[in-house]
């Protein structure tokens, strides 16, 4: 397809809330400035990696609200990595474990077996006695079976189905599918990586030493693994402590333990956490949300559009643009959904009864999210402009009925289109009473 | 694709007329390309599976329907993952298809919240695999499992590029309702039980029970052994209650309520269940303070657990409304009874069956306070949506016409009420027979107004007719037989008979 569009059947397509772009997409907006931010995040954190003293690894977490823009930006950075010769391995542990339960031992699987996979693709062969050892190590120490008289034939029955793997991988695939289904198995082997976790993260270095040589040979500077989606962890309360930040800084050590640059993502409300900085020196980047009220933040957004629609051809009236950016909040997303919204009725050209009808429909939606308990705390933030970190608050950022922006200091405010809803325009106005 | 025929083109265009968005979902079914996310809420099966025909006939793209339902039949633990599931059910299908997917809301509302929390999360977090088969998909839900989502599920449900509503309409609610209501009516059907009968139900039930009980540890029960006791034992409860036992019911429901308090902790909606069904033998017994204090307790569960606007929030309410009516603070039932009835019709339109319900409970309390004109009316409006929803000849509207009579009989229009009295007496014989409890309600009722006109033959006739009944289904203790006794008693001393026994 070639941008901008022209027609409403078109711009349906154009407008994908859901897909991020792929580096080198003509879509592309840097939003950088209109986020409120100094520099654009892909240079930024590439930058850092480039700068990173030797022997030193640089540990990135990079957080922001969902349909920010993060995955295309994520994609930025690979594409920026790899412009500046590194060897980047990027997985979303989505497709790699049930994340409906996840632990510092899966996510460390993980990395080994993107690691592996990525090598593989690439053709880097990693030293024969070296992978055989640590596929010997998963099958003797970590998938060996319960029952020790018949482990080595069991083992064997095992293996037999992904014969078709190379060593190593085939022992990956297995620990991973373990990982993956919940299951006693599950528990036995997370058990045994704790077990072993000091000898798995000696032969885990080794792996990744091996791997780095062999890429600096292929005339790579160095390697650089991505880990994308842990964000999406869901918050879930554990003897007092929320999973997320068991993971994320109770075990901050062992997420920093492989040796080389790597970047994780953040669930957005344990950005506001204060042990966050004890545990990882290296500055977190947060992604704000564009800012929808100054101008800069409008001409971006307004950009957003025009790269994949002709305005003037798609909109019976031009200005209707600037009522969806209004309501999208600085999302991404929002303003695309709102596009394709405004197109569900495939008129010849979008025009005000169109917008007006998906701003309502969407409306509809975020009124559905809200609760009446959310109220004093929305008109809070809307009064004072920022978070205050109570817990009420991770609520309403993971259901971005709140949205954080940036312009030199962090502030947040409450979605326009909560905003515009009846029971919040109430209790805006007349708190006391609408209880 | 099949041109449809002309009757079946009738039934579309009805569908496009009571439904704005089917229109425009079409429209972007037909274009969109590869993946998209949809979310279209409907409650009701057999509609939904009349707009899928219908979409169907409309698209010249393949549409399949994948239906999860048999996962909800499986273990929680070992069952397949829904995105499992649905790629193994698109095998072969066409690249260009769109799916819908549907019975999903079957894995979402249950007590087991484990259950419902590992479902959503499941679909929040594997939700790429949707985007991978990269063709438009359309979840079918109802609005609270769409809710449940939208709240459990946010990664996934940011996603969508349109939510369609197409909830069957308003005047066809009720109708579509019926079949739920037919069923309710079923269960309700053991309350009419012979003696003979109820006496083996309840060996049945004790000896399910014992069974039960004998093979698990009292003090630590599996959430699922807890379930299973604890219905069986409100079972046992709600039997008893029927026999007027009152003291053994009291026991089987307060053990029940134990049961699910220890299993779910005080403040699940299981619990709230228990407490309604426990306050309302309570009520029986004459212990309204105490049933006023469980029912609170349950108005507020449910409150916590489905908002202060939902439909179990109202039952709630108008039970305890009930018993604020007995213990004779009026006005407060008054107003717990209008705040039901609102919380209904406000969210399931003015003339759902249960709207009805409400109405009618209103209109006894405005009775009570003597506001006998303004009850006529809501009786009025209540009998309307029963016999528009069920027909004229249905055993609801038969209660809902006696109802009125009474208020009819008290504002002096006795004439009035003695056709309404006969009208509802001749619906539910049709419906039951001429030997149930039902009727011998029916006989007291009409009997009463007979004796208020002189009529004392025909009174006593039909007085001797129900205590017949009631001594056969309830016995010579129930208070309903007794009731009917002193009625009888009283015409005969009219009559300057004697009482026979």
């Amino acid at each position: 397809m070639i941008y901008p569009v022209h027609t409403v059947d078109e711009a349906y397509s154009a407008c994908h809330p859901d897909i991020p772009l792929q580096p080198g997409d003509k879509r592309f907006v840097d939003l950088t400035k209109a986020r409120g931010i100094r520099s654009n995040i892909a240079k930024k954190i590439a930058n850092k990696i480039k700068h990173a003293e030797p022997g030193r690894y640089h540990h990135q977490l990079v957080s922001g609200h969902r349909g920010c823009g993060k995955s295309t930006e994520l994609f930025q950075l690979q594409d920026q990595l790899r412009k500046e010769g590194y060897f980047v391995v990027y997985f979303d542990v989505e497709d790699v474990l049930d994340l409906a339960d996840i632990r510092y031992q899966d996510v460390l699987v993980a990395i080994t077996k993107a690691i592996e996979k990525e090598l593989s693709d690439a053709k880097i062969e990693i030293d024969a006695k070296l992978r055989e050892s640590l596929d010997q190590w998963f099958a003797e120490k970590i998938l060996i079976i319960e029952q020790k008289i018949e482990g080595e034939a069991s083992l064997k029955t095992e293996f037999g189905i992904d014969s078709k793997l190379p060593l190593l991988a085939r022992a990956l695939a297995m620990v991973t599918s373990h990982l993956k289904a919940s299951s006693n198995r599950r528990s036995e082997i997370r058990q045994r990586l704790d077990n072993e976790l000091g000898d798995f993260i000696e032969r885990l270095n080794v792996f990744i030493g091996n791997a780095r040589n062999l890429v600096r040979d292929g005339n790579f500077h160095d390697l650089v693994v991505i880990v994308d989606g842990l964000e999406k962890m869901h918050y879930r309360e554990e003897d007092g402590t929320s999973n997320q930040s068991v993971l994320f800084i109770r075990h901050a050590d062992q997420l920093k333990s492989p040796d080389c640059h790597i970047i994780y993502t953040l669930p957005i409300f344990l950005a506001f956490n204060v042990n966050l900085g004890h545990a990882y020196s290296d500055e977190l980047v947060i992604l704000p949300m564009v800012n929808q009220n100054n101008e800069e933040g409008i001409n971006a957004l307004h950009q957003v559009v025009s790269s994949r629609v002709a305005i003037e051809d798609v909109f019976e009236n031009p200005e209707s643009v600037n009522q969806l950016i209004a309501m999208c909040g600085g999302s991404v997303r929002d303003l695309l959904r709102l596009v394709r919204l405004s197109a569900d009725n495939f008129p010849d050209k979008i025009n005000d009864d169109d917008v007006e009808d998906a701003t309502s429909r969407m409306a509809k939606e975020f009124d559905r999210i809200l609760r009446d308990e959310d109220l004093p705390t929305l008109a809070r933030i809307s009064n004072t402009q920022r978070l205050s970190g109570e817990q009420s608050e991770s609520r309403l950022l993971n259901l971005r009925l709140v949205h954080e922006y940036e312009n030199g200091l962090r502030w947040a405010d409450v979605h326009p289109m909560v905003r515009s809803l009846p029971r919040m325009r109430e209790f805006l106005a007349n708190p006391e009473t609408s209880k | 694709m099949a041109e449809p025929n002309e009757t079946e083109r009738d039934a579309h265009a009805q569908l496009f007329a009571e439904q704005p968005d089917l229109a425009r979902f079409i429209e972007t079914l037909k274009r969109v390309k590869g993946f998209s996310l949809y979310f279209a809420h409907c409650n009701v099966p057999t509609y939904r599976a009349k707009l899928t025909e219908a979409i169907r006939s409309r698209l010249t793209r393949p549409l399949v329907v994948v239906d999860t339902s048999p996962l909800a039949e499986m273990d929680q633990k070992t069952r397949p993952s829904v995105d499992g599931f649905v790629e193994t059910k698109l095998e072969g299908v066409s690249e260009d298809a769109v799916v819908f997917i549907t019975g999903l809301e079957n894995l979402l509302p249950s007590r087991d919240e484990d259950r419902v929390w590992a479902t959503t999360q499941e679909l929040n977090w594997r939700r790429g695999f949707f985007q991978r088969m990269r063709r438009p998909m359309v979840f079918w839900l109802p609005e609270y499992a769409l809710t449940l989502m939208a709240r459990n599920a946010p990664d996934l449900y940011d996603w969508y590029s349109g939510v369609y509503d197409l909830e069957v309409p308003q005047r066809m609610r009720a109708a579509a309702s019926r079949e739920t209501l037919e069923t309710i009516r079923d269960t309700e059907d053991q309350r009419w039980m012979s003696k003979d009968e109820r006496d083996r139900w309840e060996d049945v039930l004790k000896e399910l029970l014992a069974k039960a009980q004998s093979n698990s540890d009292p003090n630590n029960l599996s959430q699922a052994e807890a379930v299973e006791q604890s219905d069986l034992l409100d079972r046992l409860g709600r039997l008893y209650l029927q026999r007027a036992e009152y003291q053994q019911s009291r026991n089987y429901l307060t053990q029940a309520l134990k049961i699910s308090e220890k299993a779910f902790g005080t403040d699940h909606p299981d619990v709230a269940t228990r407490l309604n069904n426990l306050a309302y033998a309570l009520k029986d017994m004459g212990e309204l303070q105490e049933s006023k204090i469980l029912l609170e307790r349950a108005v507020n569960i449910a409150t916590e657990t489905f908002g202060a606007n939902h439909p179990n929030v109202a039952a709630h309410l108008d039970n305890l409304a009930s018993v604020l009516k007995d213990l004779g603070e009026l006005q407060q039932a008054k107003a717990m009874s209008e705040r039901a009835l609102k919380i209904d019709e406000q969210s399931l339109g003015n003339d759902h069956p249960l709207v009805a319900t409400k109405l009618n409970n209103l209109a006894s309390v405005l009775k009570n306070l003597g506001e006998l004109e303004q009850a006529k009316i809501l009786l009025e409006r209540s009998l309307k949506i029963d016999e528009v929803n069920f027909g004229p000849n249905h055993p609801n509207v038969a209660t809902g016409l006696n109802n009125l009579a009474s208020v009819l009989n008290d504002l002096g229009e006795t004439k009035k009420a003695i056709n309404l009295l006969e009208r509802s007496l001749e619906i539910d014989e049709a419906a039951f027979g001429q030997n149930h409890p039902k009727i011998a309600n029916r006989l007291n009722g009409l009997a009463c107004v007979l004796r208020d006109l002189g009529e004392l033959q025909q009174a006593k006739n039909l007085l001797e007719r129900s205590l017949g009944i009631l001594r056969q289904f309830l016995g010579d203790e129930h208070p309903n037989t007794k009731l009917v006794k002193a009625n009888l008693d009283a015409v005969l001393k009219e009559l300057g008979e004697t009482s026979g026994k």
